[in-house]
């Protein structure tokens, strides 16, 4: 098969998510943040990978897993006790499986574990130590109360014409029967009506069947799966005594439709007779069987159902997103309409435009609500990274992850693994010392790594943090000499050589080491990260380690923005980060050393820029306002502008996609009256101002 | 026997053709709905496999319109769909589905359900 190797990739890349479930889920048991379905969840992980293995033939894999799965299945049914060593043994096998995993892709030899954890999973099923203190904790079975096993099962069967419809076969399910045991089949044709009354795509017959079969009742059900629902099918234990209990567990017959039926009438009693008093449980009025019961207590009890979800498109999502946009632009465009006359005239009007405002908003939210994924989503996959870095490279690291929960765009989720795996790869290769040097230092020998995440307005800041030995800066500005990146005499900062790591085709390591130099380095986690409409910055201290900052757009679809106009251009700035907005002539510009412009906010100078000058436009303008803008790191500009028009949702459009990245400029929008206004970024403005550009220094003061 | 698989991705189509053929089945691959209803009126399919994530028409839409044909009103038709997916049956049940693939499947037990509803 030559696609073969093609399924395996995909395989793999499933049998990689499913382990990342499986420790996420561990990790939220051992902390007791289980939810109900965590249990199923490494059920269904353990259970996926033996699907795949069975079918790509890695018999120690579905040997492992087929155990894995049992001790699993046992604990979500409750048969196991559930205490330390048993999320212990899980966590070790779920180790155990990674690496066989990774032995059935690579060839690679198995986890020597693998057998020994094979032994303990199955001792551990079979229960001793349940027997603890003397006291025996049976399974709980009950279906068979200490009961004789049924020699075989009566099954009444009768189909509904929907079974028909759905295309399924009597005949089929007879002859699936009789391959669990010897079938005795008696056909009742009691209900054929007289020839005139028949109708071709009815069902008229029905079967008593009498299998004799050393089967449960769960085996003689999974015949029947397909139609459930469309037929009425009662299942009885051969030779064994019907008790004439009150709750039989056996129905005599038992059909769906019936069972939907009294729910729903259950359902709308209380609509239909609002006067009467609840209807009392009246025995003698022999009520339609409770819903547990007929389906037999061998099923087991109804599981919590998991939180209802479905899967979509991705690309479906982004239609309903630029959608809600296009809702949000028409809207914009009506009120603009909106002048005082028609507000007086129309008052109705403007209040349903209000409310549709508000909706429209609203719609936005939720569109954006469904893209959003928390970052732990991301952030789960890197303990095993750190593990596997620091086992490789012989230091002692502990990862610290906070603010998993901050969710960000999907997009932007999927595009963060790849540069955040680098990152930490880096900072472990890099950056924490080795235990001995660790020592040496004053520090203690385990090094940290901290990877955090906060949501500061509209932007995602995700902090990695490291405490090892900071940037060694003369080792990178004498890599950037020997790249020809700078001169033998260039005069640097501190920062700007710390920058240095960004530049492209940098990379520390005198020899590309298998864990950070794949051939990417520093400039390429940027420039991925900058794709993203995000910004990277990196503070090192000598000894103390180093901290690289990514600021991310929470969403990269729609901003809050200020539209604001300067030599006749409308241009937006995103609302998150105006701090306020002043009469240029009521405040006093001064000149600060150097001759750059800034006006005093909180008692400090904030750098003023002059948009139009900035981004080169030279026609005259007022310029009568100063917005206060905070950029990164906390720091306030002043952007000198002529006018300030309004605040407005806007729906932004990528540049780079559509036409070119643009320095200053963070994407496009339409404006209510469908002119396209560009969206300022103003940290990056800084820079652009910070380049000698002639007209710059003309305009600022 | 000729089974008529219908899915938008390649690599499934690819693996359903590698599991059936040589099993006795002649597989005849369609990589959408349209696609699928197009070939199920040539008739002489003993049974119909569709995903249900299909772009433009999903594989529910699919099983509402071959029930509504000739052609597709009596043939097993199974969904495609994944270990949890409980809510998928039933949406696929109530659509005139035969039954259901769990995926992923493994050769033997995708054979053993298509002999379950294939007559």
């Amino acid at each position: 098969m030559s696609g073969l190797d093609e399924f395996r990739a995909i395989y793999f890349q499933e049998c990689a998510e499913l382990l990342d479930a499986l420790e996420q889920e561990l990790a939220a048991i051992a902390d007791q943040r289980a939810s109900p379905d965590s249990v199923n969840a490494l059920f269904r992980a353990a259970h996926s990978i033996k699907g795949g293995a069975g079918a790509f033939g890695f018999p120690d894999l579905v040997a492992f897993t087929h155990a894995f799965e049992n001790l699993l299945d046992a604990w979500r049914q409750d048969r196991l006790a559930v205490d330390p060593s048993l999320i212990q043994l899980c966590l070790r096998a779920s180790d155990a499986l990674a690496g066989l995993v990774q032995a059935a892709q690579t060839g690679a030899p198995a986890p020597a574990s693998a057998a020994e954890l094979i032994a303990a999973m199955q001792e551990r099923l079979a229960g001793p130590s349940d027997c603890a203190d003397g006291i025996c904790v049976l399974p709980l079975d009950l279906a068979a109360p200490a009961a004789p096993r049924p020699t075989g099962w009566r099954i009444d069967f009768a189909p509904h014409a929907s079974l028909f419809l759905r295309a399924n076969e009597p005949l089929l399910l007879l002859r699936e029967l009789a391959e669990l045991g010897p079938i005795d089949v008696a056909c009742d044709l009691s209900a054929l009506p007289s020839p005139a009354d028949f109708d071709p795509e009815h069902c008229y017959l029905r079967w008593r069947i009498e299998l004799t079969a050393n089967c449960t009742r769960d085996n003689v059900l999974a015949v029947f799966d397909f139609v459930e629902g469309d037929c009425d099918l009662a299942i009885t234990p051969l030779e064994a005594p019907v008790p004439p209990d009150p709750m039989p567990i056996d129905a005599p017959a038992f059909s769906f439709d019936d069972l939907l039926a009294s729910v729903r009438a259950e359902a709308a009693a209380p609509l239909a007779a609002p006067d009467q008093p609840p209807a009392p449980n009246a025995p003698d009025l022999a009520p339609p069987p409770e819903p547990s019961s007929p389906r037999s207590a061998n099923t087991p009890p109804a599981q919590e159902p998991p939180k209802p979800s479905i899967r979509v498109d991705l690309d479906r999502l982004d239609r309903l997103a630029d959608l809600a946009s296009e809702v949000a632009i028409a809207q914009a465009a009506v009120t603009q309409y909106l002048d005082e006359d028609i507000r007086r005239a129309a008052p109705d009007l403007v209040r349903g435009l209000d409310a549709l405002t508000q909706h429209v908003r609203a719609l936005q939210d939720a569109v954006m609500a469904v893209r959003a994924l928390p970052l732990k989503s991301v952030f789960q996959r890197f303990p095993r990274l750190v593990r596997e870095v620091a086992a490789a490279t012989g230091k002692a690291v502990r990862l610290d992850i906070h603010g998993g929960e901050v969710e960000i765009d999907k997009t932007v989720i999927e595009q963060l693994a790849d540069p955040l795996t680098h990152m930490i790869r880096n900072a472990i290769d890099h950056g924490i010392e080795r235990p001995d040097a660790r020592r040496a230092a004053g520090k203690p020998a385990e090094g940290v790594v901290t990877l955090a995440a906060e949501q500061i307005g509209a932007r995602v800041l995700i902090h990695l943090r490291d405490d090892g030995a900071g940037v060694n800066r003369a080792k990178v500005r004498a890599k950037a000499i020997e790249r020809g990146l700078i001169t033998e005499d260039a005069v640097l900062s501190d920062e700007d050589v710390d920058a240095l790591i960004f530049a492209p085709g940098f990379s520390t390591a005198d020899q590309i080491s298998n864990l950070s130099g794949r051939g990417v380095g520093m400039d390429v986690v940027r420039a991925n990260i900058v794709k993203l409409g995000g910004r990277v910055s990196l503070r090192s201290t000598p000894g103390a380690g180093c901290a690289v900052t990514l600021s991310l757009p929470l969403t990269l679809a729609v901003m809050d923005g200020m539209q604001i106009e300067t030599a006749g251009e409308r241009f937006v700035l995103p609302l998150a980060a105006i701090v306020e907005s002043l009469d240029r002539h009521a405040v006093r510009v001064e000149a600060l050393p150097g001759g750059r412009a800034s006006v005093r906010f909180r008692g400090e100078f904030a750098p003023v820029i002059d948009l139009a000058a900035c981004l080169g436009l030279t026609r005259a303008g007022p310029r009568r306002f100063i917005i206060l803008c905070e950029i990164e790191a906390g720091k306030v500009i002043g952007l000198i502008v002529d006018d300030v028009i309004g605040q407005a949702q806007a729906a932004v459009k990528s540049l780079e996609q559509n036409y070119a990245a643009v320095p200053g400029v963070s994407g496009a929008t339409i404006l209510g009256d469908g002119r396209v206004a560009l969206i300022l970024d103003p940290t990056a403005l800084v820079d652009l101002a910070a380049r000698p550009l002639p007209l710059a220094r003309g305009h600022a003061a | 026997m000729r089974v008529l698989a219908i899915d938008d991705s390649p690599t499934m189509r690819a693996m359903l053709s590698a599991a059936l053929v040589g099993k006795g089945f002649e597989v005849v691959t369609a990589n959408n709905s349209a696609d699928g209803l197009d070939k199920l009126q040539a008739g002489g399919f003993r049974a119909v496999i569709t995903d249900i994530n299909m772009p433009v028409m999903d594989g529910f839409a699919f099983i509402r319109a071959a029930r509504a044909a000739p052609a597709g009103k009596s043939v097993p038709i199974l969904i495609l769909t994944t270990e949890s997916s409980d809510d998928k049956r039933a949406a696929g049940r109530a659509a005139g589905a035969t039954g259901w693939i769990v995926k992923p499947f493994d050769p033997d037990s995708l054979v053993r359900t298509l002999h379950r509803v294939i007559v």
